[in-house]
C-alpha cells in the first residue's frame, strides 16, 4: 500500500512539473522600467500612468516610431509624416521658423490643410498634470498624453490618419514586430501600443540643465543683468511673469492653467478653437494654455496662432499692447495701463534672465535624436526623417 | 497528553481577552474632518458673474480663491492644545476651483470631551513658510518669490473691480488681493521682511463624543477682508499689492473677522 502511494505521489510530481513547462513562453517578457533622471527640485508628480510606465524597450520602440515618416499609415513621398517632421529636437522639439511645414504660424499637415493652432513644444511634458494643447481639449487626468498623440495621429489637419492603415503599415516593416515584443510582451501591432510607445520616449524629453537650472543647484551664478531680470520677472511691480511662468517655485516656467492673457481685444475672439470651443463657457473666450518658457530662444514662433517671431515682439506685448476683454484673467494686472510698461533697460534684463532658461544639452542629447541616423537596425528597414 | 491539552485551552483562555482588546478602536477617542466654504455677506458665494459691493463702495467680482491653513489645534476647557498630529495635516490647501481641496478627512484622532474653541494658524508661520517645501502644483503654484521674502502666498484672492459709479464694460481692473511675506524698501532693494499670518481663533463649542467624526465646516466670508477693522478701497492700494507692506498689514489686520467653524 505504502509503495502504490509513493509510487502515485512521484507520478504527480511528473506530471505537474510536465505541465509547467508547456505553458512556459521562450521569452521572458521582462521590460526594463525606471523613473525619470531629474534634480530634486522638479515636481515628483509625473503624467506616467500605471498601465504605461516608462521602460527602455518602450522609450527605445517610441522613438524610432516619433522619427518614422511611415507613420502617417502612407506610401507616397510627400504624405509621409513623422511627430518629427513638425517636433524637431533643434527647436526644443517645436516647429522652428525654418521649417518648411510652417505657414503664417500654423503647420501645414499630411494633406495640406492648416492645423488650428501653432505648436507647443514637447519639453517635460511629463510633469504636465493639467491640460494638453492650446485649447485643453486634452485634459488631464481624464485623458493623459496616450489620449493626445491618438488624437494626433487621426486629426485631420495633422496626420489625418486611419488607425488601420497606421497599424498595418508600422506591422509590415520588418524591424518593428520585434520592437513591439521588447517593449509589450508580443508582437501585436496596435494603434494603442504606438500610442503608448510614443508616449514614453516623448516623456523622456527631460530640460533640467539650463543655467538658471545650475544656479538653482549652486552650480553657477547669474549675472547681474540676469539677475535683475529675475526680480523683475518674479515682481508684480516689475515684469510681473511668475503668477502664471513660475520661477524657482515652479520651474516648468508654466503653470498650465488656460487664461485669456490680453494678447488681443474681444472683438478679434474669432479663433473657433479656442478654450471656448472646449467647454462653452464664455469666461474662456480667447483663453489658451499657459506655455512653459523653458529654452523659449528655440521655440519660435510664438503665442497660439504664431503671430511673433522673435521674443522682442513678445516682451513689447505684455510691455505695451495688453488688451482688456471682460474676462482676461485677473492675473494679468496693469491692463489699465496695457502692459506693464518696462523700461529698454529692462526689456533687456528680462530678456538675458529668459536666455537662462535655454538648455543646450537637451538640443544636442544623443538620446532624444534621430534612431535611424544612428542605429543598428538592418538598412532594409531604415526609412530615416526627411 | 491531558496535561498538554488543558495547557493548551489555558493560553488560549488567557490570550482571547487580549486579542479582543486590541482589535477594538480606543474607546476613549473621535475624530473631525473639515469642509471648506466660501461667502459673501452670509451668502454662497458665487465666481465670475456676479458683482458684489464691498465696504468702500468698490464693486468686485471675484474668480477664484486660494489659501493654507496650517496648524490646526483643538483647546479644551483646560486650556491644553490638541494640535494635529500626522505631519501630512500640519499644512492644508484650499483652492476654489478644485474640489477636493474643499474636503478635509484628516484622519486625527482626539479624546472625548468638550473643546471650547479650535485654532490655526491662516497662512503659513515664519518656521513653516520656507522656500521650495511643495514641489508640485497646485501648491507649488503658491510660491512667493525669494525677492520678496520666499515661501508662499498665505491667500490669492483674484478677481476684477471698479467704483461704484462706472458702468462702461471696459472700467473693470484685475486684482490679486495676494497676501504673504511684506517687506521695507529701500529703493529698489527690500531690506526688511515681515511675517503678516496670523494664529486664529473660533470659539465654536465642539462636544466630541466616543467613536464619532464630527463634521466642521470653516468658512471664509469675503466681505471681512474688506472692511473690519479697516475698510479697504481698491483706489487707494491698486489690483497688485505684494509689494506694498501697508496693504498686507491691512490683510492681516481683517483676517480677525473673516473665518468661522460651523
Amino acid at each position: 500500500m505504502r509503495r502504490i502511494f509513493w509510487n502515485l505521489l512521484a507520478l504527480g510530481w511528473i506530471v505537474a512539473l510536465a505541465s509547467c513547462g508547456q505553458g512556459q513562453p521562450e521569452h521572458v517578457f521582462e521590460p526594463s522600467y525606471f523613473d525619470l533622471e531629474k534634480p530634486d527640485y522638479f515636481p515628483s508628480q509625473t503624467n506616467v500612468p500605471d498601465n504605461n510606465r516608462l521602460s527602455s524597450q518602450g522609450v527605445r520602440l517610441g522613438r524610432y516610431l516619433f522619427y518614422d515618416i511611415r507613420l502617417s499609415g502612407r506610401h507616397e513621398g510627400d504624405s509621409m509624416l513623422s511627430c518629427a517632421s513638425c517636433h524637431r529636437q533643434a527647436h526644443s522639439f517645436e516647429a522652428g521658423l525654418d521649417n518648411p511645414r510652417l505657414v503664417d504660424g500654423r503647420m501645414q499637415g499630411v494633406t495640406g490643410a492648416l492645423t488650428a493652432h501653432n505648436m507647443l513644444p514637447l519639453i517635460n511634458v511629463a510633469y504636465n498634470t493639467k491640460a494638453f494643447g492650446w485649447n485643453g481639449s486634452t485634459q488631464y487626468p481624464a485623458e493623459n498624453l496616450e489620449q493626445l498623440i491618438r488624437k494626433t495621429l487621426l486629426d485631420s489637419t495633422e496626420f489625418a490618419g486611419n488607425a488601420d492603415s497606421i497599424v498595418k503599415r508600422i506591422a509590415s516593416i520588418p524591424m518593428y514586430p520585434p520592437l513591439f515584443e521588447e517593449a509589450f510582451g508580443s508582437e501585436i501591432v496596435s494603434m494603442d501600443r504606438i500610442c503608448f510607445a510614443i508616449a514614453q520616449f516623448v516623456r523622456t524629453l527631460v530640460s533640467s540643465d539650463s543655467k538658471f537650472d545650475r544656479y538653482m543647484r549652486g552650480e553657477a551664478q547669474l549675472t547681474a543683468e540676469e539677475m535683475r531680470g529675475y526680480v523683475l520677472f518674479t515682481t508684480e511691480e516689475g515684469a510681473d511673469c511668475f503668477h502664471c511662468h513660475g520661477g524657482s517655485g515652479n520651474v516648468l516656467f508654466s503653470i498650465y492653467d488656460i487664461l485669456v492673457n490680453g494678447l488681443d481685444p474681444e472683438e478679434f475672439f474669432t479663433d473657433a478653437h479656442d478654450r471656448y470651443s472646449v467647454t462653452g463657457n464664455v469666461v474662456d473666450r480667447g483663453a489658451y494654455r499657459v506655455p512653459t518658457l523653458r529654452n523659449i530662444e528655440f521655440t519660435a514662433p510664438y503665442m497660439h496662432d504664431g503671430r511673433f517671431s522673435t521674443l522682442d515682439e513678445v516682451i513689447d506685448q505684455y510691455s505695451e499692447n495688453v488688451y482688456y476683454s471682460p474676462y482676461i484673467s485677473p492675473l494679468m494686472h496693469h491692463v489699465q495701463d496695457g502692459g506693464v510698461q518696462l523700461t529698454v533697460e529692462e526689456k533687456a534684463c528680462l530678456k538675458a534672465f529668459l536666455l537662462t532658461l535655454s538648455d543646450e544639452g537637451f538640443l544636442n542629447n544623443p538620446n532624444f535624436s534621430n534612431p535611424f541616423m544612428q542605429d543598428t537596425i538592418p538598412a532594409s528597414d531604415v526609412s530615416a526623417e526627411e | 497528553m491531558h496535561i498538554r491539552f488543558l495547557s493548551c485551552r489555558l493560553l488560549a483562555l488567557l490570550l482571547l481577552p487580549l486579542a479582543l482588546l486590541s482589535c477594538q478602536r480606543d474607546p476613549m477617542e473621535g475624530g473631525f474632518n473639515f469642509s471648506f466654504s466660501f461667502s459673501f455677506e452670509g451668502e454662497p458665494l458665487r465666481y465670475d458673474s456676479i458683482v458684489y459691493t464691498i465696504a468702500s463702495g468698490n464693486q468686485i467680482r471675484v474668480s477664484n480663491i486660494q489659501y493654507f491653513i496650517s496648524d490646526v489645534a483643538l483647546v479644551d476647557n483646560a486650556g491644553n492644545r490638541h494640535r494635529f498630529q500626522d505631519s501630512a495635516n500640519q499644512i492644508h490647501y484650499i483652492d476654489s476651483d478644485i474640489p477636493a481641496t474643499l474636503r478635509w478627512e484628516t484622519g486625527e484622532a482626539f479624546e472625548t470631551g468638550v473643546y471650547q474653541y479650535i485654532e490655526f494658524t491662516y497662512g503659513l508661520d515664519s518656521l513653516t513658510n520656507r522656500n521650495y517645501i511643495f514641489r508640485n502644483p497646485p501648491e507649488s503654484d503658491m510660491f512667493w518669490p525669494e525677492a520678496l521674502g520666499g515661501g508662499y502666498h498665505y491667500m490669492k484672492l483674484n478677481g476684477y473691480w471698479r467704483n461704484a459709479g462706472d458702468t462702461v464694460a471696459d472700467s473693470w481692473e484685475t486684482f490679486g488681493f495676494h497676501a504673504g511675506i511684506g517687506q521695507t524698501w529701500q529703493g529698489e532693494t527690500a531690506v526688511a521682511f515681515h511675517q503678516n499670518y496670523r494664529r486664529l481663533t473660533d470659539t465654536v463649542r465642539i462636544f466630541l463624543t466616543e467613536g464619532e467624526t464630527r463634521e466642521l465646516t470653516l468658512n471664509m466670508e469675503v466681505a471681512e477682508w474688506f472692511r473690519n477693522p479697516h475698510v479697504w478701497d481698491f483706489n487707494e492700494f491698486g489690483g497688485t499689492v505684494m509689494q506694498n507692506q501697508d496693504a498686507q498689514q491691512v490683510i492681516k489686520d481683517n483676517a480677525t473677522g473673516v473665518f468661522s467653524v460651523r
